[in-house]
């Protein structure tokens, strides 16, 4: 009887040990999936708040060939501030660099419904009135949440 | 002895279900406000220029709010021929937005444009343009 009583015991804290154990380890699964979980809804809602627009008239764009400079207007469509020294622009196809970027209006801060005049170089390209090119913009929001949001956009514009 | 056990064993199951439940609650939460910040994306304005004429360097335009959102003057930019932006809030005080359903007759004086072909206007992902009559 005593033998039973001492194996039943062994029996019980080997028991509760190994459910410990699995406790622990499912506990540590669970709160790494529900930080995955957490990091992608907080990229998915930085990048909700990330948008921006076009608002030159992409029918008339001013570009000069000799200086190699596209004047595009980008205006912040979306909730965050905007980054204005981290866009990206491909035009016709070609990765272009951003020569000069000047916010209008009296803004400091590239926020919500502001506009960003950017002088874009496209190298090595040729371009002539007339024209149409698709450019792609790519533009990123400051810190929400511990993330950055990211947004990009095409548009076809005619080289006026 | 064996009934100690049996407790036990349903003490650690009963602890065991519970924090799956709050494991599956955190996780609903999670996908809800993921879904939520789905839902929130707005649409973009309908902005519609539906004339526009020139006199004396004064530049007259007609334009309606197309959609169901409200356009705000301060996020509303005008492009004249292609040239520099002009922010329509400095060029209109009378009113500070174009409500869905408005038309709205805007005045611009002193942009320096004389005789203009085009006027482009932009907000917030809408654009529309047309050209001088």
């Amino acid at each position: 009887m005593a033998d039973g009583g001492a194996s039943e015991l062994i029996m019980l804290i080997s028991g509760l040990l190994v459910a410990g154990i699995v406790t622990t380890l499912l506990i540590a699964s669970w709160g790494g999936l529900a930080n995955s979980v957490d990091t992608v809804h907080n990229q998915a809602e930085a990048d909700s708040k990330t948008k921006a627009a076009l608002a030159s008239d992409p029918m008339q764009v001013s570009w000069d060939q000799a200086s190699c400079n596209l004047s595009l207007h980008i205006q912040n469509t979306g909730t965050l501030e905007l980054l204005d020294g981290e866009i990206g622009i491909i035009a016709n196809g070609t990765a272009s660099t951003v020569n000069q970027t000047r916010l209008l209006g009296n803004s400091s801060v590239w926020t919500s419904g502001e506009v960003l005049e950017l002088q874009v170089c496209p190298s090595s390209v040729t371009l002539s009135v007339g024209q149409e090119i698709t450019v792609t913009i790519v533009v990123r929001s400051e810190h929400y949440q511990g993330i950055s949001g990211q947004y990009s956009f095409s548009e076809v514009i005619r080289i006026g | 002895m064996g009934g100690s056990v049996s407790i036990s064993a349903l003490i650690v199951g009963t602890a065991l279900l519970g924090i799956f439940a709050l494991a599956s609650i955190s996780l609903n939460d999670s996908a809800r406000s993921a879904s939520e910040v789905a839902e929130e994306s707005k649409d973009e304005p309908e902005i519609r220029l539906i004339n526009a004429s020139e006199s004396s360097g004064t530049i007259h335009v007609n334009m309606t709010n197309a959609g169901d959102e409200i356009i705000s003057f301060d996020q509303t930019w005008f492009s004249i021929d292609g040239g520099l932006l002009i922010r329509a809030s400095d060029y209109h005080s009378q009113s500070t937005v174009l409500f869905p359903g408005e038309t709205l007759h805007m005045q611009l004086n002193g942009t320096g444009f004389t005789s203009p072909t085009r006027i482009f206007v932009a907000s917030m992902g809408g654009q529309s343009g047309v050209s001088f009559s």
